[in-house]
């Protein structure tokens, strides 16, 4: 890990600001295995119905499922709904 | 989600499908532009999803850049809702009227009903107030000050002891409570049956009941002696008797009446001052029944005022008798109609109808028609009369010589 992220997630936890607006980090919300809500995320790099990669500031995210449907697609967020069975970050 | 996009109804959205390899990347440059989506799905095997209708065209660059195919699937929300009914503008008018129809005629009265009134006179006296005070059907709700109606009901009817106007729905009521008590008597007195009947409830208050509940009395007696112990009072009570009310009625199964029959003769006469004058047309009318109609022209027109002057038309138009056979059915409810309403004059102010017995008499076929109507009422029949009757002032001596008797021993 580089130093400046671990400085960035000290100084965070020292003024307990949630890290994902000091490090430029995704927010995640999982509803049971229906529901994700992935905020601040870089775009969709590939869908299909049942393999979904969202690509993240650093990184990307997998989601594989069922069904999935991209209920709203927006610069800020993406709901993902369907019947997701796992999660993954690469 | 459903609140959010249903603010894109409004704004007007597509549904769109995209076919092509590279469907994703589409998303992607949308996102970079700022083009909202929403729904993005796969269906047999093409990407589709909705946006809005106005980011549609911003579409065109990227889809010649990535070599896709867009096609519209789907216009929803008002801007095409609306575009298609400005083509339908019939229909688009209709609604409107309908609209309106229904809020303007919902604003008005369409029906005036009172109640509490039982007898038909003050019925009719209340429906004439109401007339008068602009109260009737076909005048907006809002004219009509329910308070003022209220007070002027309880001012013009001062035997009334409440009044509520009120509407419900398109319908005015009047509710109308009768006082109930009595002119009380001040001197000594007994309390006397107006009518025959049945007791049914009697609340002495002073004074010694003759009669109780359950004995039948006849109009005259005495129902509560005017006498506490041995001494002289004014009886005080109510007594609520069961009265019947009876009303027979008999009439053909033929209906008359008078219509124009096309005859008409005309009379003309000339008006100076006061003098009428003959000037034309027949003297005598020569129709037994007619109905007159009568025309004034002004000599001098340009004078508006009353003018000494005038030539008087009037139009005599000849009536004849129209007789109509009526189905017998109808003719018995109709004279079972009038039977009611005759029995019901007879009842008392603040009386209740208990029962309401109808017959037809005669049999089908019969002439005339004969219907019988019985009204069973629980009204208050006691009148008070005084003690001591003094010369010239009505009363019947019922228990006058008692009293006297009682005063002198």
């Amino acid at each position: 890990m580089k130093p400046g992220l671990n400085w960035g997630r000290k100084v965070a936890e020292l003024l307990e600001i949630p890290p994902d607006i000091v490090l430029d980090l995704p927010r995640v919300t999982i509803v049971g295995n229906v529901e994700i809500t992935v905020e601040n995320h870089r775009g969709v790099i590939e869908y299909s119905p049942t393999k979904l990669r969202l690509a993240l500031p650093k990184g990307e995210l997998l989601v594989c499922g069922q069904e999935l449907v991209l209920v709203s697609l927006a610069q800020e967020e993406v709901v993902i709904r369907g019947r997701i069975n796992r999660l993954e970050w690469n | 989600m459903w609140l959010l996009n249903s603010r894109f109804w409004l704004q007007g959205q597509v549904s769109v499908r995209v076919k092509g390899k590279e469907s994703e990347r589409l998303l992607n440059q949308c996102l970079a532009r700022g083009i909202y989506l929403w729904d993005v799905k796969w269906e047999e095997g093409k990407l589709s999803f909705r946006m809005r209708s106005r980011d549609f065209f911003r579409l065109r660059p990227l889809v010649r850049q990535l070599k896709v195919k867009v096609t519209i699937k789907e216009k929803i929300g008002l801007p095409f809702f609306w575009r298609r009914f400005k083509r339908r503008r019939t229909l688009a008018w209709g609604g409107v009227l309908f609209l309106l129809m229904l809020y303007t005629w919902s604003s008005c009265i369409w029906s005036v009903r009172i109640e509490g009134a039982n007898h038909p006179e003050r019925q009719k006296q209340l429906g004439q107030l109401l007339a008068g005070q602009g109260v009737m059907q076909g005048v907006l709700k809002q004219r009509v000050d329910l308070r003022a109606i209220e007070h002027e009901v309880l001012t013009q009817f001062p035997e009334l002891a409440w009044a509520r106007a009120y509407f419900t729905g398109t319908r005015f009521v009047l509710e109308v409570v009768p006082k109930l008590s009595q002119p009380q008597l001040q001197r000594p007195g007994h309390l006397v049956a107006t009518k025959n009947g049945l007791i049914y409830d009697m609340l002495v208050l002073a004074g010694r009941p003759l009669v109780e509940k359950g004995s039948s009395v006849s109009a005259g007696d005495v129902l509560i002696l005017g006498e506490q112990g041995r001494r002289p009072v004014p009886a005080k009570g109510r007594v609520l008797a069961r009265v019947w009310h009876e009303a027979y009625l008999e009439g053909d199964a033929v209906e008359r009446h008078l219509v124009r029959s096309g005859n008409s003769v005309t009379k003309k006469v000339l008006r100076l001052i006061n003098w009428p004058v003959y000037i034309g047309g027949v003297k005598k009318v020569p129709f037994e029944y007619y109905e007159t109609e009568r025309e004034r022209k002004s000599v001098v027109p340009w004078r508006n005022s009353i003018s000494s002057v005038e030539v008087i038309e009037e139009i005599y138009y000849e009536l004849k008798e129209i007789k109509k056979v009526i189905p017998e059915s109808e003719c018995a409810q109709r004279l079972l109609k009038q039977a009611t309403a005759l029995a019901k004059q007879e009842l008392a102010e603040g009386s209740k109808i208990i029962q309401t017995d109808k017959k037809i008499l005669s049999q089908p076929g019969d002439i005339p028609i004969r219907v019988w109507v019985r009204i069973e009422a629980v009204e208050d029949i006691a009148r008070p009369i005084p003690y001591y009757p003094r010369t010239g002032e009505g009363g019947i001596g019922i228990g006058g010589t008692i009293g006297e008797e009682d005063s002198s021993s």
